[in-house]
């Protein structure tokens, strides 16, 4: 199944890119997301940090939280809170 | 009520003040206050504000919820000085405009409602002069003081929105419990670099500010560009601009992030936290 991640703002410095499309076998779940960012560009998460979503939802509002299953065609989107002004 | 000290209320000499006005309204809470009745505009306002009354939906009415609004400013820095200055220009009628810090050299280059000749002055009085200037129709209230739980209450006092423009999540948090416990509508925005977000915020209705950010993120001196804060705090006072007069779609439920330097908004939608410290996901 095919899941769209973007990286938006510093965490796009980290990665080098801004979005992908990334193929997951079948019952995948955020925690193998995760799994695959650490291993693909050291993003740890979740990270405090970091804000992470999927669909729109914050991923620790999912009440499976990393063991939420991902579905085709799910978009997750990774950043870092501004707290700038 | 707790007295605040350092109040400084201003409007320019020689204004005109506007005749007809009706009392503090309340909150407007979505109804944009489209049922009192506020006098007429001036010969001045109407030619003054035209560009915009001649806006499809705005008109006189539009005009005179704005000069109506008591509008909070929280933080006069960067997006503060965009922020406000544009609110100036639209006619706002009360900017209570918050700040305990003084105009340094290292602000000059982003926070454009400052001069050169105000460093080491208040940036709240320095701000209520520039924005005398812009526009001497605008009441004023300089609060120089700094937003915390005991304070909040006399700071944002009868406001019809608050606008987010602090430099940390520590008092946006606290903005952010007093307009959820309130009801009182928020437009939050944050920058970093060239970098920035924003989104509008009406608890319950949309997320607070803390279902959408649980956590702070880490305190860090933060570099940024001046445009960037002249971009969102702009955006910030359109969105303003639009709830007072009930124009246009609000960033609801959305949050806007501008990348700058690669020039690209993006829109992220947003769902509450049913398990939300603040509103608890109501």
């Amino acid at each position: 199944m095919k899941v769209s991640i973007k990286y938006l703002v510093s965490v796009r410095d980290k990665t080098g890119k801004r979005e992908e499309e990334l193929d997951f076998p079948d019952g995948a779940m955020l925690k193998n997301v995760s799994n695959w960012l650490q291993d693909s560009y050291g993003l740890k998460l979740p990270d405090p940090a970091l804000m992470s979503t999927l669909n729109g939802r914050g991923w620790n509002q999912y009440p499976e939280k990393m063991s939420t299953r991902l579905h085709d065609g799910d978009r997750i989107c990774i950043f870092s809170p501004i707290s700038g002004g | 009520m707790m007295a605040i000290e350092s109040v400084y209320s201003h409007r320019s000499q020689g204004a005109e003040v506007p005749k007809n006005i009706s009392p503090p309204h309340t909150h407007s809470r979505g109804f944009y206050m489209s049922q009192k009745k506020f006098g007429f505009l001036t010969q001045d306002e109407l030619k003054r504000y035209n560009r915009q009354i001649i806006l499809q939906g705005w008109g006189d009415d539009a005009q005179l919820r704005i000069r109506e609004s008591t509008v909070f400013i929280a933080g006069v820095g960067g997006l503060g000085s965009a922020a406000s200055l544009y609110l100036a220009a639209a006619g706002a009628g009360t900017l209570r405009i918050c700040d305990d810090g003084e105009v340094e050299l290292s602000n000059l280059n982003r926070q454009i409602i400052h001069s050169n000749e105000s460093q080491g002055t208040k940036k709240v009085f320095s701000a209520a002069e520039r924005i005398s200037n812009v526009n001497p129709h605008v009441h004023t209230v300089s609060l120089d003081r700094r937003i915390d739980d005991r304070s909040i209450s006399d700071l944002v006092a009868d406001s019809d929105i608050i606008v987010d423009c602090m430099d940390n999540f520590d008092t946006r948090y606290i903005l952010n419990r007093y307009a959820a416990q309130r009801g009182i509508p928020m437009v939050h925005a944050g920058i970093f670099g060239m970098a920035g977000q924003i989104t509008f915020i009406e608890s319950p209705a949309t997320p607070c500010l803390q279902c959408i950010f649980p956590e702070a993120p880490p305190p860090e001196v933060f570099p940024v560009v001046g445009a960037t804060v002249g971009v969102i705090g702009s955006l910030e006072a359109l969105e303003v601009l639009k709830y007072l007069t009930g124009t246009g779609e609000l960033l609801k439920s959305r949050l806007l992030l501008f990348e700058g330097d690669i020039m690209k908004f993006e829109e992220l939608p947003l769902e509450k936290n049913p398990s939300c410290a603040v509103c608890g996901g109501r």
